[in-house]
């Protein structure tokens, strides 16, 4: 109940009594608590002038890294005998060392300062304001204000080193890079024989061949490496995403950090199309600028559901014809058409896949009931990655109990060879 | 300080709050007194937040209970100057002694169990030693102040009508209600 509420109707209770019995000594127990009311209202803070100011000693950090906030309070009002000030954290947050929350003293014209470490998961933080409380020592009178300062915190997802990734899209960009191109020039892994031309090193010639047709000279053709476009598509819809209150989401954004460094490291031109509640796009570019800005998306990107986006939704528009993507989702068998579709259309597909069927089976008990639904649910998968690897797609069978890294340098290292009978 | 002093003054309340209705004759209010500080204690120990606001309403009712049934009319016809007291017709028995005191107590014990939950609050390096200090030092003022009040009150007398009585009353009531009324819309 409010103090100087229950003070008064203490106070109007005691008057009444000692005014109906004529008892004056029951009035003068009124006396202690009139006295502490005025003691309140004569101490009470004036006009409260408070300014506060954040600083963080980083804005971008990786998941698991600390960072140091500093708050400071200054007051440029009268002194104030009581101030509570306590910092609002965002749920995802946590304090490693120090305080959030402070009872002071600041005299008129000082201020106040302090500092605690918070480390978090992936995410975006706003830190904008600052709950102050200011009162008197007796605690009667106090005023409750939100004092806004500025920070913003985001938390990037952790970047797994890879040592390479090999694709092969039927469309490369004009600049060198390490895709094969599917065309002869000057590279590394032989590519075809031609007639020897003028300016062909001496060393390129082919002598086994030249042996066999003495009337022509064969030099060899090397396969260029170029740059490609590579598309990343995460999917962030709630269905196949999330299991109860545990989320396979995470695995997926730590699979595109991984592709979408090794990527842009091997000099291709990467883009992020993210969707779940809604889309974000994530403009292709080049090199270390556009790692970070991939970095700084799927900082934001969470799990959500959309009316328009329950089914897998692929902008072409938005990839460029035959270029490779990159879909990150556990998927559901209502996806097979779509990415069919997107198969039949030129583009190379690679899909890593958190296994869902497993992450799930973690986090339930192992009932006869249960055993039998999960080999179910793994014979439904098991036929949609066969359909989907029958159709040319590349697909990575993630099981997430494994780590990124062991996966990614069995299945993504080597050459992908689409299984005979595929158009390419 | 204020840990000792939480337990001290509840403790100290119920004791004069006994002491000072011992004169009505019942036994049993006595033992429902005790069993109250008990109550108490124990709620402060537990930090039942109902306990304190309640153990002020009990301590001050009580109290004027005490005052009212106390048998040893004559107070100040014993100690002091005039034979009337502040406003006229009745005088307080001996159990003033004890009472006035007692309610103090509780009064002090309600504020410093909110002052510790405030004082819970705070981080362990803030300076909370000097704010328990200027606390402690406002209360004893307090303490001072208002019982320099009830000795004038018990000592000096003045005999008004009653027209002047019901102004005095209204007056009170209107200055309470403003104060309260500032003070809550300080806070809002």
């Amino acid at each position: 109940m409010n103090r100087p509420f229950l003070l008064s109707i203490l106070i109007f209770l005691l008057l009444f009594v000692g005014f109906a019995t004529i008892q004056p000594s029951i009035l003068a127990l009124a006396l202690p608590l009139l006295l502490y009311l005025l003691a309140g209202i004569w101490r009470s803070p004036e006009k409260v002038q408070l300014r506060a100011e954040r600083i963080l000693d980083a804005e971008r950090v990786k998941t698991g890294d600390e960072v140091t906030v500093t708050l400071k309070v200054s007051n440029l009002g009268s002194a104030l005998e009581e101030v509570f000030l306590e910092d609002h954290l965002p749920a995802g947050l946590e304090v490693t060392s120090g305080s959030l929350q402070h009872l002071v003293e600041i005299p008129a014209g000082g201020s106040v300062s302090w500092a605690y470490t918070v480390r978090g998961r992936r995410g975006y933080y706003g830190l904008r304001s600052i709950r102050a409380i200011v009162g008197e020592h007796l605690g009667l009178a106090r005023l409750d204000q939100e004092l806004t300062t500025d920070g913003q915190l985001f938390v990037l997802p952790p970047v797994l080193r890879l040592r390479r990734v090999s694709i092969q899209p039927r469309r490369t960009r004009v600049f060198s890079g390490t895709i094969p191109a599917r065309q002869g020039g000057s590279g590394v892994e032989f590519f075809d024989l031609r007639e020897y031309q003028a300016g062909d090193s001496p060393r390129w010639i082919n002598w086994r061949a030249t042996a066999r047709h003495p009337q022509h000279v064969f030099s060899n053709q090397f396969e260029q490496e170029r740059a490609a476009d590579v598309g990343l598509i995460l999917d962030g819809r709630h269905r196949t995403n999330d299991f109860g209150d545990r989320s396979i989401f995470e695995h997926s954004v730590l699979a595109a950090a991984a592709l979408a460094d090794t990527f842009l490291n091997s000099g291709n031109r990467v883009g992020l199309l993210f969707y779940g509640r809604q889309i974000t796009w994530t403009l292709p570019g080049y090199g270390k600028l556009q790692g970070e800005r991939i970095l700084h998306d799927l900082s934001l990107a969470e799990p959500g559901d959309s009316q328009n986006f329950q089914e897998l939704y692929v902008p072409r528009h938005l990839f460029p014809s035959r270029s490779q993507l990159v879909l990150f989702s556990p998927l559901i068998p209502e996806d097979y058409d779509i990415l069919a579709a997107l198969r039949m259309r030129g583009y190379q597909l690679l899909v890593i896949s958190p296994d869902p069927v497993s992450f799930e089976a973690e986090g339930i008990a192992e009932t006869q009931t249960n055993i039998l639904a999960k080999r179910i649910v793994r014979l439904q998968r098991t036929v949609m990655l066969r359909r989907l690897r029958g159709a040319g797609i590349q697909v990575v069978d993630w099981d997430t109990s494994q780590q990124f890294e062991e996966i990614a340098k069995r299945e993504l290292e080597q050459r992908y060879f689409v299984p005979s009978g595929i158009l390419r | 300080m204020t840990r000792y002093l939480r337990f001290l003054l509840p403790l100290l309340s119920i004791c004069l709050l006994t002491a000072g209705c011992f004169r009505i004759g019942s036994v049993w209010f006595v033992v429902g007194l005790l069993l109250f500080g008990w109550i108490w204690i124990v709620g402060l120990i537990f930090h039942w937040s109902w306990i304190p606001p309640l153990a002020l309403f009990i301590a001050f009712g009580t109290a004027a209970l005490g005052l009212y049934l106390d048998p040893s009319r004559g107070f100040r016809s014993n100690f002091s100057i005039g034979p009337y007291s502040l406003l006229g017709t009745s005088d307080p028995g001996h159990s003033v002694v004890f009472l006035l005191p007692a309610v103090l107590c509780a009064l002090f014990a309600w504020d410093l169990a909110e002052f510790h939950i405030r004082l819970q609050k705070a981080s362990p390096e803030d300076d909370l030693t000097r704010m328990e200090q200027r606390h402690l030092l406002r209360l004893a003022g307090l303490a001072i102040t208002a019982s320099a009040l009830w000795l004038a009150a018990l000592t000096q007398h003045f005999n008004p009508s009653f027209e002047w009585v019901v102004i005095l009353m209204l007056c009170s009531v209107w200055g309470i209600r403003r104060m309260v009324n500032w003070l809550l819309g300080q806070e809002s």
